[in-house]
């Protein structure tokens, strides 16, 4: 086996505060292949903030290990941090006086890029993030938006095999997080791995490969996107709406879609299935449930991520464990 | 992917990285209020008064000079190289200048050595003009002397800068300690009020100040000529001034990496 871009292993990290410990990761384990990208979803306080900066080397487990290409984020510092680079975003973490292209030199320094080449690689950069016609303006004019793409071309600007990236489309117009997102996907196809973390799901069901969540500091579930789909159990709402006498339903189907709901009000009503699977038989039982019913128009909504997202979130909240 | 680097490219990044720091730095001083104020006024007003009363010889001028110009050098040595990592933290900027490929402590002396060459310059330059329009009579007997001292107070400001950094970066009130540690050498120092005026019981506090030694290293070699040993003792001062920064810093940052609080405001 090729050895891991990230690799945890029982992973913990404990925070003193009045009144006790706060478990903030409890014997996380999660792999990163190399050129794969990871997304780490997870409710506000799940331990997302506090994996990603344990990698980032800016805190220290306490226990379990973490490794960046075999190296340790405890004792290979420097190792960890040529091979690493991390977006943490927000409007803070930039010098507001100097300039963008100040603020990327000074910052690829630190990343360890050396002096040769070093204009071309900032003039590349900025021209990549969009910050090309106000590189030499002061940061304090940025906007929210141009500031996370300082912190994106930051994050990139040494060509890090493992990158880090830490809600990485907030404050971003669609366009921009569009970009960003076939950035990302060009960074895969050079085999820089990512382990990507955002609320925005649209971010996991375009990018990753795999899915890791994360629920009170535990790894609640690690599987492939299509995986992940699955775990709502359904893959499509049809809502359906007609006039007359409703459909029979006498669960007929049942294995193939899910009633919802159905309503109804003067002589028209509306019935929504979530649908399993999409097969010729479920088209079958589908037909035949509605036979003979009046229809007057028929949607059909594909399941989106973030209500899978909702149906895990449930699940962990009800019993703390993930159940397809 | 590379391997480990080589020693020699290790020290050339060292290097690249100090010099990189010291720049960025210098370009964030750009119009710094507390730089204006500490190393453009302070020399200015502190040598109008101190001429006002009475025309100096020109050996009792340069005294003063010198020792207006540490003064406003320890001034600005609190306010702007002992201020490079509060002000990382206030930018949300401490982490990633702690988590680079170099030391954390390249790049904090780089910053601490940016300050003070910034510091350093406008306090000279406002020194000159304020000398100039005065029309004090300076001596130079010994310039080559003065050239050394000078190099020396760079060297001493920025390690003694970087370790009030450390020190205001233990605590979250670093800029009321800024402010504290202010008057307390102006009046302790030696710099503008002898040694001999001083209670016996507190004459020990300017012995600790580098900039104490090189005012009397710089007093002589622009008189009567420079004598080795309070250049020694600065000298030692500054090594252990920058031996004891290493540590705190070290310190601070494996307590911060242990608490989680290094990207605090």
């Amino acid at each position: 086996m090729s050895t891991a871009a990230i690799e945890v292993e029982g992973l913990g990290r404990t925070f003193k505060v009045r009144g006790g410990d706060v478990v903030a990761l409890n014997d996380v384990s999660l792999r990163v292949g190399q050129g794969e990208i990871v997304g780490l979803l997870g409710s506000n306080g799940a331990g997302k903030t506090t994996l990603t900066k344990i990698l980032a080397t800016l805190l220290l487990p306490t226990s379990g290990t973490a490794r960046v290409f075999g190296h340790d984020v405890t004792s290979d510092l420097r190792e960890v941090r040529r091979m690493t680079g991390v977006v943490l975003g927000g409007e803070r973490g930039l010098y507001a006086k100097l300039s963008g292209r100040e603020n990327l030199r000074f910052f690829a320094v630190l990343a360890g890029v050396g002096r040769r080449g070093l204009a071309e690689r900032l003039a590349e950069a900025l021209d990549h993030v969009g910050l090309a016609e106000v590189a030499d303006r002061a940061v304090e004019t940025y906007s929210k938006g141009m500031r996370q793409r300082l912190h994106l071309a930051i994050g990139m600007i040494n060509r890090p095999p493992v990158l880090l990236l830490d809600e990485p489309t907030v404050g971003l117009d669609p366009v921009e997080a569009e970009r960003l997102r076939q950035d990302v996907a060009v960074l895969r196809s050079r085999g820089t791995s990512v382990l990507l973390t955002s609320h925005l799901l649209l971010d996991i069901e375009r990018l990753a490969d795999r899915v890791v969540i994360l629920a009170d500091g535990e790894v609640a579930a690690d599987v492939e996107v299509a995986e992940f789909a699955k775990l709502a159990g359904y893959t499509a709402v049809v809502t359906v709406r007609g006039t007359g006498s409703p459909p029979a339903l006498d669960g007929g189907g049942a294995a193939r879609f899910e009633v919802d709901d159905l309503s109804g009000a003067d002589g028209l009503w509306t019935l929504r299935l979530r649908v399993r699977d999409w097969s010729v038989e479920s088209f079958g039982d589908l037909g035949a449930a509605l036979g003979g019913a009046t229809i007057l128009g028929v949607d059909v909504a594909p399941l989106r991520l973030e209500d899978v997202y909702s149906h895990v979130a449930a699940q962990l909240a009800a019993n703390g464990r993930v159940r397809p | 992917m590379t391997g480990p680097s080589a020693p020699g490219e290790r020290l050339r990044g060292a290097a690249w990285t100090f010099c990189t720091a010291a720049r960025t730095e210098q370009r964030g001083m750009r119009g710094n209020p507390l730089l204006l104020v500490n190393a453009g006024f302070l020399p200015v007003v502190l040598l109008v008064i101190a001429v006002e009363t009475q025309r100096p010889s020109p050996s009792r001028a340069t005294e003063i000079v010198t020792s207006v110009m540490l003064t406003a050098l320890w001034g600005s040595t609190v306010w702007t190289s002992g201020g490079v990592l509060r002000r990382e933290r206030t930018y949300g900027t401490l982490a990633r200048c702690v988590c680079g490929v170099e030391s954390p402590t390249v790049v904090l002396f780089g910053k601490s050595l940016g300050a003070t060459l910034y510091g350093v310059g406008t306090i000279l330059a406002a020194t000159v003009v304020t000398v100039l329009a005065l029309r004090l009579p300076v001596a130079l007997a010994h310039p080559l002397w003065l050239l050394v001292g000078l190099v020396v107070v760079v060297v001493s400001a920025t390690t003694l800068g970087a370790l009030l950094s450390c020190l205001f970066l233990l605590t979250r009130n670093g800029l009321v300690w800024s402010g504290a540690l202010m008057y307390p050498v102006f009046v302790l120092g030696g710099l503008l009020i002898p040694q001999d005026f001083l209670p016996v019981w507190l004459r020990w506090v300017p012995q600790l100040l580098s900039l104490r030694w090189i005012n009397e290293f710089l007093s002589a070699a622009a008189g009567r000529g420079p004598t080795a040993t309070p250049l020694v003792v600065a000298v030692v001062l500054t090594a252990a001034y920058g031996v004891l920064a290493r540590h705190t810093y070290r310190w601070s940052i494996d307590k911060a990496r242990q608490r989680g609080s290094l990207d605090h405001a």
